[in-house]
């Protein structure tokens, strides 16, 4: 079973669960399905620049970054357990995980 | 009476803490999805900047197919929640704000495609590529910072010198 799930998958099995996160997104609370606005919102929490662009409540779009927090979660468990790590990679996810929380730390703090 | 006041004022941050504490309960559901999400564009190596040099290039079907199959199954499970009004686990009603057309979204849409194309990378894979371990969307980050940087610069120290000369210039 892990064999199958350690190769590559495809196209419409990684379509079907893309196209599939829509609805249990709906279902599950009424979310439109989006990724870019997250960096709107990361924007707009670190560093609102006084731009009316980023004068909302991002507050309100937590959702969306606990949904990107989880995407970057996923890259990690996807390079832990699902393939064995170079050093390199190692070295480089640690790099970017430190990037990461460094960025997503301010919003746990806020809340 | 400011004894009432202060109870209030308890429980007003009593409810507060509350709030905040089910913000992150209610939230954790959308990091599970979110994993999945991650874990399927790796594996679906959609994070690979290759497939999409490839895709632009019409070498290769993969990220056709899975860009179509996403969008159809969207479309239908989105049609069939519409049909049968479907309700959110709370027992919300589904609502679908329509989206408003403006011009920019075509320019929006353009320099979307010039970075798709340059980076090999779009929004959301370039979380998963982080987590997996690229080193180039450290990169990425690091240029953000720069341009950001470069920004807060001219904003902050040449555009008050520009709007300085304009101004002497229209004294004069």
């Amino acid at each position: 079973m892990l064999d199958v799930i350690k190769q590559p998958w495809s196209w419409y099995v990684v379509g079907t669960l893309i196209g599939l996160t829509v609805p249990i997104l709906l279902l599950l609370g009424n979310k439109p399905f989006g990724i870019s606005s997250s960096l709107r919102h990361i924007c707009a929490a670190c560093f609102p620049s006084n731009l009316s662009y980023f004068k909302y409540n991002w507050k309100k779009e937590i959702w969306n970054l606990f949904f990107v927090a989880g995407v970057f979660l996923g890259g990690v468990i996807a390079s832990f357990f699902l393939k064995d790590p170079s050093l390199v990679a190692t070295i480089s996810f640690m790099i970017g995980g430190i990037l990461v929380t460094w960025f997503v730390l301010p919003f746990i703090l806020k809340l | 009476m400011t004894s009432n006041k202060e109870e209030n004022d308890e429980f007003a941050i009593s409810v507060e803490s509350i709030e905040s504490k089910n913000k992150i309960a209610s939230n954790i559901k959308f990091l599970l999805v979110g994993i999945v999400f991650g874990i399927t564009f790796v594996k679906g190596e959609i994070i690979s900047w290759f497939r999409i040099q490839e895709m632009f290039r019409f070498d290769s079907f993969h990220m056709y197919g899975v860009i179509g199959s996403a969008t159809l199954i969207g479309i239908i499970s989105v049609f069939l929640i519409k049909r049968f009004q479907i309700k959110t686990i709370q027992g919300e009603e589904i609502k679908i704000e329509p989206k408003e057309f403006n011009k920019g979204q075509i320019y929006g849409g353009l320099l979307f495609g010039f970075g798709w194309a340059l980076t090999g990378a779009c929004p959301g894979p370039l979380f998963a590529e982080v987590g997996y371990g690229f080193y180039r969307c450290d990169c990425y980050i690091f240029i953000c910072r720069f341009w950001h940087l470069v920004l807060w610069f001219t904003k902050r120290h040449i555009t008050p010198l520009i709007i300085k000369n304009k101004n002497q210039s229209k004294l004069k």
